[in-house]
């Protein structure tokens, strides 16, 4: 799908971000507080019992785990994957490690954007034991982030017969959808949310609504099934997919709104400062410098540069006004992760870079996988 | 185990969205490295409090979440000894344990870090080793920034405690090349020439000045068709100005003799481009184009600065890395002259050179310059 001279541009693009200032990796300002009562640091979160606590049954263990992976998304901090991981060690990688503690590693794998591995760990573990929801659960997220919707479909079809009859429903709704059944998602969509009360459901049916709302053309109702959402559970998530629709729109004042409640992930400081762009305002490239600086952080950690590629492509597109360095960044994401926002990136680069082969080279790819969205329609 | 997948399934909700790319880093310590005095190094090491909580039950006593000045005095004693139980040198294969004194809170991007500082003594020469294994079972993605320099040599890596988790350090001779990416005085001058070349065929704000200063000196003389020997005196006097301004400045700032701040030096680099192409325009007979070289040479050199410490050069290499970057820039500051001056001698031709190259060309500088002015002053 891309030819290696343009996969090895790509990659030297990326690489380049890390030696703009290679030493100047953070920088820190010393402080000594006036009085012992000062706060020095505020714990958005913290998980009971220390992490050192004798954890030796694969129960303790994954519990433990769970509570790190749920801090890690209310957070969006991924030092608490770490944990996680840490606390997985005994099973970690092992051929005989319970059926849940592999769809945990897994899921950590997954947050990572690690998803071959996510999906080697997951097979393995699904191959020893199919009764398990979660893992066909996330089989099928994994699947059509590969943009393989027919695989997804069979694996929400497992998640029925492992007995999530609801779950199974809404992953089937949710890949239908993909492939451009717009009706039939919003009907059964809408049958769903009247089977359940409970509110964290309720939310994640709402967003999963707005999204093929978003992909039918139907950006009015999509914003409100969003916000929907977001008032029964506040969510990372969704906030950037809703502030997403708000930028796309024209409507940078309500995106900031929107992102003024999340923790400052690089996804959120990035749509803030296109926000502020969008409008004028100067700190938007305060925001930038924030974002560089937080991806040369990575590069000194030895992190994968193509792991926040979807990052740096939007960057350049919608700050740097680098068409030509968010297309070639947006091939590299698109060859990791194929959700409906990477392929609108490597679309909407490759027209603004006037890359005419590539962009046809993509949307060849996009009939052949059978996605519909509207926004692809431009 | 089917208690458990039911406990993973109130999640799945969450569990099958991906959530948005590496938020913030994952955790991270700092070390950085400063020589000491005659075989000593100075070390220092900040560790983010977000991160001692996990293993520190005492250091968020009263569980509120808030960790205080107070909570954090109290612990220190304890945090300094594990640091020192975690991290072991060894000193010409002998391992010691350090004492570490608590310095001082630095506030990072992401979070309050405490800082501790240690002096490691070894006797030149011989082969140092640090092997790391804080938060080895608590965070399996933690990580160890090292920065500095050892002995004049700049050392930068990055450990994991459970993985790739030691340090050869050396007093004497390099021993690994990934640590030490310069050896000898010679080879430093030789890495940095490149660099010196790529700034100053990069930095269009030089070459437009370049070019203001060069505009008007006429060394092809239409008339007799022959190289005017006081042309290109003039052009090699100019040339040679601006050397000397830059390299005197360039040494001054990165010897930390003087320091100027990009806030007005960027700014003033810019003005010095509109001023010297409107003297082009309207000459001031007493203002010589080689006083003038010289002159804003100097401003220009304060662009240079930071060039050594951003990549960590110091000590007794910081003279040679120094020297191969303004060789560097003269080199390619002198292939540009070499190219103007071919295009000079056709161009000279030209019975129009006066009002189209000189008078066209210099308001041209003086309008990219003052939208580089306005940039930088915003």
């Amino acid at each position: 799908m891309l030819n290696p001279v343009c996969r090895l541009l790509a990659l030297t693009v990326l690489a380049s971000t890390a030696l703009v200032a290679p030493a100047q990796i953070t920088t820190s300002r010393d402080f000594i507080p006036a009085s012992d009562d000062a706060v020095v640091e505020v714990l958005t979160a913290r998980v009971p019992g220390k992490m050192r606590a004798a954890i030796d049954t694969p129960e303790a263990a994954a519990t433990a785990a769970q509570a790190q992976i749920q801090l890690a998304r209310s957070t969006a901090d991924p030092r608490y994957l770490g944990r996680a991981q840490a606390l997985l060690t005994p099973w970690w990688n092992r051929a005989d490690a319970p059926t849940a503690i592999a769809i945990l590693q897994a899921t950590i794998e997954q947050s990572r954007h690690e998803f071959d591995a996510a999906r080697a760990t997951l097979s393995a573990a699904l191959a020893r034991d199919a009764n398990a929801p979660q893992g066909w659960l996330t089989m099928a997220t994994l699947e059509r982030v590969a943009a393989r919707y027919d695989a997804a479909d069979a694996a929400c079809q497992r998640v029925g017969i492992s007995g999530a009859a609801l779950y199974a429903a809404a992953c089937r709704l949710e890949t239908h959808s993909l492939q451009g059944k717009f009706t039939e998602a919003r009907q059964g969509f809408a049958a769903l949310l009247r089977q359940t009360s409970d509110a964290p459901t309720l939310a994640w049916l709402f967003s999963l609504l707005a999204e093929s709302e978003e992909r039918g053309g139907d950006d009015a109702s999509a914003a409100t099934s969003y916000k929907k959402s977001l008032a029964l559970a506040s969510d990372a998530y969704t906030s950037l997919a809703l502030a997403d629709l708000q930028l796309r729109t024209g409507k940078p004042a309500d995106a900031l709104a929107v992102l003024q409640q999340q923790p400052q992930s690089d996804g959120v400081i990035l749509r803030q400062s296109y926000a502020y762009k969008q409008l004028d305002d100067r700190r938007w490239r305060v925001l930038h410098e924030d974002l560089l600086a937080r991806f040369r952080a990575l590069d000194a950690r030895g992190e994968d540069a193509r792991l926040h590629a979807r990052e740096l492509a939007l960057a350049a597109l919608w700050l740097e006004g680098d068409a030509n360095k968010a297309s070639l960044a947006a091939d590299v994401n698109l060859q990791m992760q194929k959700e409906p926002i990477d392929w609108w990136l490597a679309v909407r680069s490759a027209k603004a870079a006037k890359r005419d082969a590539a962009l046809q080279r993509v949307l060849t790819e996009v009939s052949r996988v059978g996605l519909r969205d509207a926004r692809l329609m431009l | 185990m089917t208690r458990l997948a039911s406990i993973l399934l109130l999640c799945a909700c969450w569990l099958s969205q991906i959530a948005p790319a590496s938020a913030h880093k994952a955790s991270d310590a700092y070390l950085t490295l400063r020589e000491a005095g005659v075989d000593s190094t100075g070390l220092q090491i900040s560790i983010a409090v977000k991160d001692l909580d996990a293993v520190f039950d005492a250091l968020d006593a009263d569980n509120d979440r808030q960790i205080t000045w107070g909570e954090i005095k109290r612990a220190t004693p304890e945090i300094a000894r594990w640091v020192g139980d975690g991290i072991a040198f060894t000193c010409a294969e002998k391992s010691e344990k350090l004492p570490w004194n608590f310095e001082s809170i630095e506030q990072r991007s992401d979070g309050a870090y405490l800082r501790f500082a240690s002096t490691l003594r070894c006797p030149s020469p011989s082969i140092m080793a640090l092997d790391y294994a804080l938060f080895r079972d608590v965070d399996a993605t933690h990580r160890l920034i090292i920065a500095g320099a050892v002995n004049g040599q700049p050392v930068a890596a990055a450990l994991s405690p459970n993985g790739r988790s030691r340090l050869q350090l050396s007093n004497a001779t390099a021993t690994d090349p990934s640590v030490f990416f310069s050896q000898t005085g010679l080879i430093t001058l030789a890495q940095f020439f490149p660099a010196g070349v790529e700034h100053i065929l990069t930095g269009f704000d030089h070459l437009a000045f370049l070019l203001a200063l060069l505009l008007p000196i006429v060394f092809y003389q239409r008339n007799i068709a022959a190289i005017s020997a006081a042309g290109a005196l003039a052009l090699v006097r100019t040339v040679t100005g601006f050397t000397i301004g830059h390299s005197v400045t360039l040494l001054l700032a990165n010897l930390g003799w003087i320091n100027a701040s990009p806030a007005w030096v960027e700014p003033a680099i810019a003005l010095t481009i509109a001023i010297s192409a409107a003297l082009n325009l309207k000459p001031v007979p007493w203002i010589r184009s080689e006083i003038l070289a010289l002159g804003f040479g100097l401003i220009h050199g304060l662009g240079f600065s930071g060039v050594m410490s951003e990549a960590g050069v110091s000590g007794s290499l910081l003279l040679w890395g120094l020297a191969g970057f303004n060789l560097g820039v003269e080199a390619g500051q002198l292939a540009v002259v070499a190219v103007w001056c071919i295009l000079h001698l056709f161009l000279a031709r030209w019975s129009h050179y006066q009002a189209v190259v000189v008078r066209g060309g210099s308001y041209a500088l003086i309008l990219v310059a003052s939208y580089w002015m306005v940039q930088r002053v915003l």
